[in-house]
């Protein structure tokens, strides 16, 4: 029996899947054809997976429709026990009796040998269409499992297992749910968010698109948890295919006695409800969220009162990523000292990412957090520094640095490097780009998308828009940078929402880490530009640890231990390390010119 | 602002346009689809363009006295969400994606080519309302830029000499070409 997989998500669809799939239809009438969501590979679509008897299973990569005969022709070979076309197989899983000796295994690939797929595991495995194929995985029996369990002991099992929000903000979700729970209002929402608006991620895109029924039964035991009888996804419209794939799924859950009233015989009933959005990237924000949901435009109101105490139609509200949510069933299935052994202490469990820009692999990957943007460029096909920049977490995420490629990918160390984890964004940029192009397009949307209820983002951000138009045509003054570098801060310090407080930070991460692509655009300095920043030793505060001395990249600074240090301004390259990492905040930052000195505020200190 | 739609609408008011008994109709019936639920305005304003291809003013006229939410909370939800329009769109629609990894992979090239083959600018309509060429911040398909949109169908790894291909193809349906 010859069964054949076709990978129809978003990507697999645009490269002309569906093609492929009538194809494969038409080519052999007597084969089991069947749909499935995407495995993350983005660059191997079309993607076609044949399991012959109890043969491994085998892959074809970038399948035409001119292919489909082929592959057909191999599948029916190795029934008569031949093996033939092996040029054609692009890899195979370890799931059967082994053939095509010399085809690599899946797991072995460059792109997938680093992966731990925990929250993806089904993703391009189940098909997305089908209830049945994902019960036959396994699911629905956290659901089960968690019926049988109080409320009470769900929210302290996701609290022990240190999950964290992974929409971006990274909130314990087991505090936001306690807060919720202890609430006393006794009607409460739920709130699934699947506005995913930063261009350069489509990780949850993929994962609805693959596994609806995951987050569906995350919300559900969410919702058994919390005591909510109403649910709410809310979805981009743009997500067309996700969208129908979730109205199916919901339907087929429903028709199942798995969602509705009285769920598996039991007292607890939940309406999951899609509402979509209507193209606002503000309304990722919770509380721009909940206005739209409202039926108003999608603009934040100030916090608190945080929606866990008043949210939705003034009820008590949980807010929850569809990834976080994703993540629950396999909590309730395992424990959480299972998910307590990926990823870092404060950081556990992994992470879907997106990879795109000038990359060789391109797709959605999973890795346990602390994995380092070094190991992210090996999946993503470069060589060891075969890039200039990557910017993490979308267009309110910073650029990092070749600098930067040891870093582990946490929560804490990506906020140090001015970047954020955001939902997960990683694009790579080449050699050959400039990086203020980066912050112009990134700035662009930011300005368009900024809801203009508070002036420091509907303002501020506009403004700095105009001065990196301005500098990027090479029409720069040296005041440029300065006012650039003030009005960040100024808009990162006062705006309403966390899109203002967080559109700054490409600005702020390039003038950091690329500070040699402004001088060079800048006519006036001509590569002998003033220091804008320096960071100078406070005599005063110094102990002279060694620390900075230590860690210094370019060994700029001196001293004898136990002796005030001093930083050699000709060496420094103003990377801030060292005054982030002194244990006595010793080392602050001036700025040069008009000597005007400026604390900078960073999150986690002080 | 709202006046000013008002005498757009009007113009572009043909001959095979709803009457203004048939718009309220059926802006009736889509509300009325949607009275089980709370805070419906956006649901009901996702249908009506759907069912007009935009968002006339007497629509929300009839949104703002059915549902009684003021006119300037309806007008203001329209104007606010990208995707409400309050013209009518061409025929075909292209839509180019400039998010950050479409950028890098030169999406401004596509816009320019689809801007000289179509005979517009982007974010116009033509004056034969065929063709509407927009851009949108990003379709989730980041992996495969740049990514054009044409009509509701998504393409990858388009490159101006395939905008091209795509435009010509287009116009061909249309008859404007050999």
């Amino acid at each position: 029996m010859i069964s054949i997989r076709v990978g129809l998500g978003s990507c697999g669809i645009s490269s002309g899947a569906l093609e492929v799939y009538n194809g494969l239809k038409k080519a052999g009438q007597d084969i089991s054809l069947s749909k499935a969501g995407c495995m993350g590979a983005c660059f191997l679509e079309p993607l076609a997976e044949m399991k012959v008897d109890n043969f491994e299973t085998l892959i074809f990569a970038n399948v035409s429709q001119d292919d489909c005969r082929r592959i057909i022709e191999i599948g029916k070979s190795l029934e008569k026990k031949k093996e033939r076309g092996a040029q054609l197989v692009y890899a195979k899983r370890r799931d059967g009796e082994l053939v095509f000796k010399n085809v690599k295994y899946i797991d072995d690939t460059e792109f997938f040998n680093e992966q731990v797929k925990n929250v993806s595991a089904k993703c391009g495995i189940v098909d997305p269409e089908s209830i049945e194929d994902y019960k036959r995985n396994g699911g629905f029996s956290a659901l089960k499992k968690a019926l049988a369990m109080k409320p009470e002991e769900i929210v302290s099992e996701v609290k022990k297992s240190g999950l964290r929000g992974r929409g971006g903000s990274g909130f314990p979700t087991g505090v936001k749910w306690e807060a919720v729970l202890s609430s006393p209002e006794k009607e409460h929402y739920l709130i699934c968010n699947f506005d995913e608006g930063d261009p350069g991620a489509f990780m949850n895109r993929a994962l609805v698109e693959s596994d609806p029924f995951e987050v569906i039964e995350g919300i559900e035991i969410a919702a058994y948890a919390l005591g909510v009888s109403q649910a709410f996804i809310y979805t981009r419209s743009e997500y067309t295919l996700a969208v129908e794939r979730l109205k199916n799924a919901i339907a087929e859950t429903e028709k199942s006695n798995l969602l509705g009233e009285n769920i598996l015989g039991t007292d607890f009933s939940l309406k999951i409800s899609l509402r979509l959005g209507a193209g606002a990237f503000v309304c990722g924000e919770e509380t721009a969220l909940i206005s739209s949901i409202e039926g108003r435009s999608g603009r934040p109101f100030p916090k608190p009162p945080y929606p866990a105490e008043k949210g939705l139609w003034g009820m008590p509200t949980v807010i929850n990523n569809v990834e976080t949510l994703a993540n629950i069933p396999a909590i309730i299935l395992n424990g959480a000292d299972w998910f307590r052994g990926f990823g870092t202490g404060p950081s556990p469990g992994t992470k879907m990412f997106s990879l795109s820009g000038d990359v060789k692999n391109s797709g959605y990957i999973e890795l346990p957090f602390g994995s380092t943007l070094s190991q992210v460029a090996g999946i993503a096909g470069l060589k060891k520094d075969n890039f200039k920049a990557v910017q993490l977490g979308g267009p309110s995420g910073g650029l990092v640095s070749k600098a930067h490629v040891k870093m582990p990918l946490d929560y804490e160390s990506i906020e140090g490097a001015e970047a954020i984890v955001g939902s997960g964004g990683i694009v790579f940029i080449g050699k050959k780009r400039a990086v203020i192009d980066v912050v112009r397009y990134g700035l662009r949307f930011i300005v368009s998308e900024s809801c203009g209820r508070c002036v420091p983002c509907r303002e501020g951000t506009m403004r700095i828009y105009e001065i990196i138009e301005r500098i990027a045509a090479g029409n720069g003054t040296s005041d440029d940078l300065l006012n650039l570098y003030v009005l960040s801060n100024t808009i990162k310090s006062t705006s309403l929402c966390g899109l203002g407080e967080t559109a700054p930070n490409l600005v702020l991460s390039s003038i950091r880490n690329f500070f040699e692509e402004y001088e060079e655009r800048i006519p006036l300095w001509k590569g002998k530009a003033p220091n804008l920043i320096s960071f100078q030793i406070d005599a005063a505060k110094c102990n002279g640890c060694h620390l900075c001395a230590t860690i210094c990249p370019k060994k700029a600074i001196s001293g004898k231990r136990l002796e005030t240090h001093e930083i050699n301004q000709d060496m420094c390259i103003r990377c801030g390390l060292c005054a982030k990492e002194c244990p006595f905040s010793a080392i602050e930052e001036h700025l040069a010119e008009k000597d005007q000195k400026l604390k900078i505020e960073r999150k986690g200190k002080e | 602002m709202l006046m000013s739609g008002k005498a757009d609408a009007k113009k572009e008011e043909t001959a095979k346009s709803p009457s203004s008994y048939e718009i309220e109709e059926s802006v009736l019936s889509i509300i009325d689809s949607h009275s089980e639920e709370k805070s419906p305005l956006l649901p009901i304003l996702q249908d009506v363009q759907k069912a007009f291809g935009f968002i006339s003013p007497q629509a929300m006229l009839e949104m703002s006295e059915t549902l009684d939410i003021p006119l300037s909370q309806v007008y203001s939800a329209v104007t606010f969400y990208n995707e409400f329009r309050t013209k009518k769109r061409g025929k075909h629609l292209f839509r180019v994606c400039i998010g950050t990894a479409c950028c890098i992979k030169k999406a401004d090239a596509v816009i320019l080519e689809l801007e000289k083959e179509l005979g517009i600018q982007c974010g116009q309509t033509d004056g034969k309302g065929l063709f509407t060429l927009e851009t949108v911040n990003c379709f989730g398909a980041c992996g495969l830029g740049p990514i054009v949109e044409v009509d509701g169908r998504i393409f990858s790894l388009v490159e101006p000499k395939k905008a091209k291909a795509l435009a010509e193809e287009v116009k061909k349906k249309e008859g404007l070409q050999k």
